[in-house]
């Protein structure tokens, strides 16, 4: 039978078993690093490098997950915090509020629904860093929005109304 | 999970989309990151053992081994520094060795 999140987590604070973590990273990579696509607007070297440096602050500060919450839940928040950081070193724009005139500007060019893909990349770049989080949290990995509040740091309110402000900004810019 | 009169177009939207990163190479590459163990596991036991056993040598210098005072259980009663300094230094010096090298045999095991 398959080791839980919980029986890794307890050999890796027990013998900082280099196994148990490692199935652990095989777990969870592929959710921290599509969320740290997404935010960094698809870098993916960026991502990967964020992505990596969150799997070592979680190896370092694994006495510290309390296990109330998801193990992934835990990790995305120091994805979070990791793109965070970066986004303040690079003074990236991400925290400015896109005015409504530039997203329908932008609506405006091109079939809406002709690339979907590429046309959700582009208009979730057109989000502020707090909308984009929590569009991505709830609307991309399922989490709800007390688990997306505790990722981003703020109150499940601030959580909602930047889900349902992103989602607006989102149907005005893909004419959904 | 969100309550579901939320999902709606964005969130069919997100559903469609292949969101799955392969792993190629990343755990690798971050195990690679994760640093080894930089002492040896018998290491700290014997560093543990000879700072214990230098103490011990220190404390037994000072300790009458060979002129220790008879303890009568009217000594007990009257606790007297004279005679129960020389006792406790002694009962500690051998104490605080054994619990030293159970606990080093422990670390070890």
């Amino acid at each position: 039978m398959a080791l839980t999140d919980t029986d890794l987590v307890a050999r890796v604070l027990a013998s900082a078993d280099h196994g148990a973590f490692a199935e652990l990273v095989r777990r969870h990579q592929s959710p921290v690093r599509a969320f740290l696509r997404r935010m960094t607007g698809s870098d993916c070297h960026l991502a990967d490098d964020l992505a990596q440096e969150t799997f070592l602050k979680a190896w370092k500060k694994m006495h510290t997950f309390r296990g109330d919450a998801k193990l992934l839940t835990w990790l995305l928040g120091i994805a979070f915090n990791e793109f965070r950081g970066e986004a303040r070193r690079r003074k990236m724009d991400v925290f400015e509020e896109v005015g409504d005139a530039g997203l329908e500007r932008s609506a405006g060019s091109g079939a809406p629904n002709s690339n979907l893909k590429l046309d959700l990349a582009d208009a979730l770049n057109e989000l502020n860093l707090n909308e984009r989080g929590a569009i991505l949290l709830c609307c991309q990995n399922g989490l709800s929005h007390s688990e997306a509040a505790e990722v981003l740091g703020c109150p499940i309110g601030t959580v909602k109304t930047n889900v349902l402000r992103g989602k607006e900004k989102l149907k005005r810019r893909l004419s959904v | 999970m969100n309550p579901p009169d939320e999902i709606d177009a964005i969130d069919e939207l997100f559903r469609q989309q292949e969101n799955r990163v392969e792993d190629d190479g990343f755990t690798a590459r971050v195990m690679e990151g994760i640093p080894r163990q930089r002492r040896r596991a018998w290491v700290n036991p014997v560093l543990l053992l000879f700072a214990a056993g230098l103490c011990s040598v220190l404390a037994a210098f000072w300790v009458p081994w060979t002129n220790l005072p008879a303890v009568r259980p009217a000594d007990l009663l009257s606790p007297s520094g004279a005679i129960l300094l020389p006792w406790t230094l002694a009962v500690t010096v051998i104490g605080s060795l054994i619990w030293t090298a159970m606990a080093a045999v422990l670390r070890l095991e």
